[in-house]
Formats: structure tokens, C-alpha cells, sequence
């Protein structure tokens, strides 16, 4: 049969969800342009106040810190100046990652301060190498397409520990990195190690290989740090990631839509303070908002409202032509168990039909305070899941098969057919998940659950994988910044 | 159900309203303001603090019980006489240096309040003279720090020290709150006593002061 083109047909690639209508998606804008002009934001840095007013906000001067007004035009037009898209450049260029819109990614939680150990599987503090482990792992799953700082270095000095955090993580992954800076000083101490990772200066502001992560508080708030790292990545030519934590019904309202409105104006805040210093600065429009739980006081990153406000966000964040990543995959659980899987798997699923462009909470336990290795190898899995479903069913002639369906006929089979053998590997499989009968998975798996095959798997990989060696010198370039560093400040500290 | 009982009843409710009118009702009637007190006012708490306990009250719900219970404590205490108006204690209490969250303790800061303890809040960001100057200033039986960031739970050590070095950390209990902050990290630091929510952190004072 002759089956000819179809002309102008409409076909959808791939599944996604609809959050808002256009109406919906302007009122929470203007809501957002009213809370921005009408009450403003508490900014608690002369250097970003002078700026705002500089560019027309209005400033009222309270005490130590100003409340600054923004008139719709000066949204408006920084929101036109952030790059529409953004290139998450890594160190080993065949890892760069696209953020255009629809994009969908993955990444790991940061923030946790807690490590279930691999080999003795006991609760305790996380340091530096467990870091280089935790990237290490992230370097090795296509899955994860940037890094961010999956726990912290809490046996490193405080003060330097960002800087600590940053070499952890450039040795072990060619990928882009993201983290939280923490001043302005350590901005410029960041910057210069990264440079002294791609050759230079001129190479990273061609190709920056890593971004702040900055964080207004809410509500409505922008502390001088966050200012400060805020004006220095601009002014160095690196990308901001702008990641408001509202927590609805304790920092923002009980309604879902007010959290937004806040959430947004905190982020066009950050976005306007970096495209005012700098015209062009990436920005990424984050989220790890959430709802707080007000019979336990804990922040929920495993109830379905995290997934409902990453997807909302994801939408809002389209409506602008952001970039965007969103929260998606974390746990409250202290433990890689079933509770840990489902709460991961609703999150990221939501966030991932919404089309955000990195939907972050990979190997999180315990709302952020935990990382575990079982939990981040199995939540590749789960993604690999996700990402079939975000590709959903293609529909022309050659999926719809009518031809083979005739062929084959009542009664007959498709398993040797040249159709099947055409298509079956574009049908999911299971690595880690067992999908075997009983006797077999006893036979492979020695009927060992889930969890088990996911720490082999990760002590598998931390001691095998080796990621992308660091140019010469650049390992010795970066030991002699912190360590001069670390001096200068015990001298100013004595 | 008797007065002392609708009154705490009123508490447990957040019945402001019911408060005040019930407070009135027994004052009216010649009742002791110490039961009052006692038998109604914070009778109504520990309705409260169980069922927080077991998951089954929101924390404004109890919010609001202590704000209820606020208004009747102002019918009060102008009536008792100054040796039963002592409170059940004095408690100085901030977020440590470089942190700037304060959900959490102020959430304790009501918590204790409404258990009769006296409380001197001095806010976030409070370095660690900012409470050796408070320990002088206010005599406490205790002092209260709280913390949500991992790099400023560090400041909790350094305050104990400054008030080691001001010798002033043997007139005080000292204990520790926060979301990152745990049993074995006030172990670890030298910290008296570590309470993982508001409730805990009123039960874990009272039994403080009882010695």
C-alpha cells in the first residue's frame, strides 16, 4: 500500500503536563510585578543597593539595610537581558549540557551533611573525600548531566570550605559543577581555581566550567553575602543559579500559588541584581521550595507538593524563556527504603513532564541532610524510567505498524518479525531493577534486594571509575590558593 | 466538665475568646490565681504538648494555644504577689553568629514563654560576647543557641569557649538547637543538654532547673 506524507500534521514529541493556562501564568507575573513594586525586597548590601538605585528602584534606607522597590520596566527588561539559553560548559567539553526549554535533566542534591557510609553503612558527618566519592559517582552516571556539591566538607575550615569543596569536586568529574560559594572573597578565590582548570582566564570566560548557586532567603530577602557573590560572578563571567528555599506555610503562605509569587519575585531579585552589574550573566532559575511540615516542623522534600511546585516553577520559569532547575527525586526517609523510592519517584516524575531543565534530589535522604551512595545509583534507574516516560509514543506509519499488524494476523506472532527486532531496544530495560522470575534473580541477583545490588554497584564504581585527569599544574595551582589563602586569613584572624 | 477544665479547655482550642471569660469567670468566683494558673492556663498546654508530640497538632495550632493562653496569664499576673509571680526560670537565647534563622527559636522562645519561663531573646547573629554580656547582664539558668547551617554550628564551640574564657560557663546550663544539630554534637562540644523541637526543648529546661 501506498501510504503518502501527511501534510502539516500536528504530532506532540513527547509526554508532558500542562500547570497553567496563559491566563493563570500572567496573573501569577503580575502578581509577582505588584509584590516586586509594592513591597520590595529587604537588600542588605550598600554595594547592591546603589546599583538597584542606580537603575531606577526606589530605596527606602532602614537601619543597616534598604528596602528596594522595583518599577515594572526595570523587571521587565532584565528579564529580557538574561541569556535565553544557557550552556552548562564541563571540563571535558563532551559533557557540556544544554539548558533550552522542555530539556529534561538530573542532578544530585547538595547541601547534605551526612553520609551513609558505603562499607559500614553507619550515619556519619561527611568530609572532603567523601565529596570526590559522591562526584566520582555523579562523573560515572549518564543520568547526572552537571554536578552539584552533594555534601559537604565539615572536616575543612569553615571559612575555606567552599574553596575545599570546589577542588573535591573538579578532580573528580569532567562535567560542570555548581555549588554555593559563600562570599565574595571566596567568588574570586573559586573563579581562579577553575581557570587554573581550563588554562586560564580567557578559557573560562569562553567556557565557564562552573556556577554559583545563590540563595535569596525568604522571605523577600537578599543577605550581603548572597549579594556579594552575586556582583563578583558577574562581574568575572560566571553563571548564577538562583535558588530561593521558601517553605509554605512557614516562610511563604499555605497557598501553593502565594509560594510561587514569592518565590518568583525572590529570584527576578537575584536576576536583576546580576543583569544590572552585568548585562548577559546567566542565570538559572532555581527552586528548592517546598512545603513545611507544621506537625513535625520539618521541611518536606518528599511530599508531592516539592514535585507540584517544581513543575509550577519549571512552567513559570518557560513563561520567562529561562533556563530552570527544579527540586525532584530528594526523600524524607532516613533510610534507602520504599519510602525513599516512591517520594523520589513522584517528585521527579511531576518535575520532569513540567520540562525543567535539571530536576535535582538524586542520592538525598532524610529532607537534605543525608546522602546515600544505594539511593543515588538506584535513583539513576529510576530516571532512566522517567526519561522513557518524558519520551511517551511516537505516533506515524512506521510505529503504528498497520502493515505488520496484517502480516502477522489473528493468531499469529510478532517475536520474529523484522519489525520487532527493528524496534524492541527502544523499549525500556532494567540494569539495577530485576525484572527476572524468582529462581533466576535467586541465581543472578542471590536474591539479594534492591538496595544491596545498589551499594555493590556504587563501591563497583568508586573504585574502578576514573574520571577525566585535571591539566598539569592544575592540581598544584589550585593546593597553592588555598593554602595561601587559608594563611591570609589566620594572619587577619590572629 | 469543672471551670479549671473549660479553661484549659479554651487553651487547648486557642479560644481566645474563652480564655479571657473563663480566666474572668474564676477570678470572679475568688479562685486562686495560682491555680489558676496552674490548674487551667498550662493544664491546657499539657493537653497540647502530647498530641504535638504524636504528630497529631500542627505547629500553629499550638501557636496559637500559646498565644491563648498569653491573654489569660495577662488577667493574672498583675494579681499575684511578687514571690509567686518568680518565674519558672530564666532562659537568654539567640541564633549563633553568622546565621541568620530564627523559625526555629522563635517557635521555642513562645514555647517557653508559655511554660512561665522567662525568656530573653537576643535574636540572630549573635556573636559569642553578645551572649557572655547577656549571661552577666540577665543571670540565667540557662542559655539557649540554635543554629540551621552546618557552617555556623561551629560558632556554638567558639560561644562556649568565650564564655569559658569570661568564666562564666559554670553559672549556666547551655543547650543546643537546630535542624543539623544533634545529641552527639552537643555531646561532642561540650553542651548540656540538646532538644530536637520546642516541646522537648520546654521539658528538657524544666528538668534543667528542677537540677
Amino acid at each position: 500500500m501506498i501510504r503518502s506524507l501527511k501534510a502539516g500534521f500536528n504530532s506532540l514529541s513527547g509526554f508532558g503536563l500542562n500547570a497553567f493556562t496563559a491566563d493563570e501564568l500572567e496573573s501569577l507575573h503580575l502578581a509577582t510585578l505588584e509584590v516586586l513594586s509594592e513591597v520590595g525586597i529587604k537588600v542588605e548590601s550598600d554595594e547592591a543597593i546603589e546599583i538597584f538605585q542606580g537603575a531606577g528602584a526606589k530605596v527606602e534606607r532602614v537601619k543597616d539595610y534598604g528596602i528596594v522597590k522595583f518599577p515594572h520596566y526595570l523587571v521587565e527588561d532584565c528579564i529580557r537581558w538574561a541569556p535565553r539559553n544557557v550552556i552548562y560548559y564541563g571540563r571535558d567539553s563532551n559533557k557540556d549540557y544544554i539548558l533550552e526549554p522542555k530539556r529534561v535533566g538530573f542532578s544530585t542534591f547538595g547541601e547534605c551533611i551526612q553520609v551513609i557510609d558505603p562499607y559500614t553503612r553507619q550515619v556519619r558527618k561527611s568530609v572532603k573525600s567523601d565529596l570526590g566519592g559522591a562526584t566520582l559517582v555523579c562523573d560515572y552516571l549518564d543520568e547526572i548531566v552537571a554536578v552539584e556539591r552533594a555534601l559537604c566538607s565539615s572536616d575543612q575550615f569553615p571559612e575555606t570550605q567552599p574553596l575545599h569543596n570546589f577542588e573535591a569536586m573538579v578532580t573528580n568529574t569532567g562535567k560542570h559543577l555548581l555549588l554555593g560559594f559563600g562570599s565574595g572573597a571566596n567568588t574570586k578565590k573559586i573563579i581562579e581555581m577553575a581557570a587554573a582548570c581550563v588554562g586560564g582566564m580567557e578559557n573560562f570566560k569562553k567556557r565557564p566550567i562552573v556556577t554559583a548557586f545563590v540563595c535569596p532567603t525568604s522571605p523577600l530577602t537578599l543577605v550581603k553575602r548572597c549579594c556579594e557573590v552575586i556582583i563578583e560572578c558577574a562581574r568575572l563571567g560566571a553563571g548564577i543559579a538562583i535558588i530561593p528555599m521558601a517553605l509554605s506555610g512557614a516562610t511563604s503562605t499555605a497557598t501553593l500559588a502565594g509560594t510561587l509569587v514569592q518565590h518568583n519575585a525572590e529570584v527576578l531579585s537575584a536576576l536583576m541584581l546580576a543583569q544590572l552589574t552585568n548585562k548577559g550573566t546567566p542565570c538559572t532559575y532555581s527552586s528548592c521550595t517546598t512545603m513545611m511540615d507544621l506537625r513535625f516542623t520539618i521541611t518536606a522534600v518528599g511530599a508531592p507538593e516539592y514535585g507540584i511546585i517544581s513543575a509550577g516553577l519549571a512552567k513559570l520559569a518557560q513563561y520567562y524563556r529561562l533556563p530552570v532547575w527544579v527540586g525532584g527525586g530528594h526523600s524524607d526517609s532516613k533510610l534507602p527504603d520504599a519510602q525513599a523510592a516512591y517520594e523520589a519517584s513522584i517528585t521527579a516524575t511531576v518535575a520532569a513532564l513540567a520540562g525543567a531543565n535539571v530536576i535535582y534530589g538524586a542520592g538525598c535522604l532524610e529532607s537534605g541532610l543525608t546522602f546515600d551512595y544505594a539511593k543515588l545509583v538506584m535513583d539513576a534507574e529510576m530516571i532512566r524510567g522517567v526519561q522513557q516516560v518524558v519520551k511517551g509514543i511516537e505516533v506515524n506509519d512506521e510505529t503504528l505498524g498497520i502493515d505488520v499488524i496484517k502480516e502477522v494476523g489473528p493468531g499469529g506472532e510478532f517475536m520474529t518479525h523484522p519489525h520487532t527486532f527493528k524496534h524492541m531496544k527502544e523499549l525500556s530495560q532494567s540494569r539495577l531493577f530485576d525484572r527476572r522470575n524468582r529462581e533466576s534473580w535467586q541465581e543472578f541477583a542471590g536474591g539479594k534486594d534492591l538496595t544491596e545490588r545498589a551499594y555493590e554497584e556504587a563501591k563497583h564504581i568508586l573504585e574502578n571509575h576514573k574520571p577525566a585527569p585535571l591539566p598539569d599544574g592544575a592540581a598544584e595551582a589550585m593546593k597553592s590558593i588555598i593554602e595561601e589563602y587559608e594563611a591570609e586569613l589566620k594572619t587577619n584572624h590572629q | 466538665m469543672s471551670d479549671f477544665d473549660s479553661l484549659a479547655q479554651a487553651v487547648f482550642h486557642g479560644d481566645f475568646d474563652g480564655v479571657v471569660s473563663a480566666t474572668k469567670n474564676l477570678l470572679d468566683r475568688g479562685v486562686n490565681p495560682l491555680d489558676v494558673i496552674n490548674k487551667g492556663l498550662l493544664a491546657g498546654m499539657d493537653i497540647v504538648a502530647p498530641k504535638f508530640k504524636a504528630g497529631e497538632m500542627f505547629v500553629p495550632e499550638v501557636m496559637m494555644c500559646a498565644k491563648a493562653l498569653g491573654e489569660g496569664m495577662k488577667i493574672v499576673q498583675p494579681l499575684l504577689s511578687s514571690s509567686e509571680a518568680a518565674s519558672a526560670g530564666t532562659v537568654v537565647i539567640g541564633t549563633v553568629a553568622g546565621d541568620l534563622h530564627d523559625i526555629g527559636k522563635n517557635l521555642v522562645v513562645m514555647i517557653l514563654k508559655s511554660g512561665g519561663f522567662n525568656v530573653i531573646d537576643l535574636g540572630v547573629d549573635v556573636s559569642p560576647e553578645g551572649f557572655v554580656n547577656a549571661i552577666k547582664e540577665h543571670s540565667p539558668q540557662i542559655v539557649g543557641m540554635s543554629a540551621l547551617l552546618t557552617t555556623t554550628m561551629v560558632n556554638m564551640k567558639k560561644t562556649l569557649d568565650a564564655m569559658e574564657a569570661a568564666g562564666v560557663r559554670d553559672k549556666v546550663k547551655v543547650i543546643i538547637g537546630g535542624a543539623p544539630v544533634s545529641q552527639s554534637f552537643a555531646d561532642e562540644i561540650g553542651a548540656d543538654g540538646y532538644a530536637p523541637d520546642a516541646m522537648a526543648a520546654k521539658e528538657l529546661c524544666a528538668k534543667i532547673i528542677k537540677g
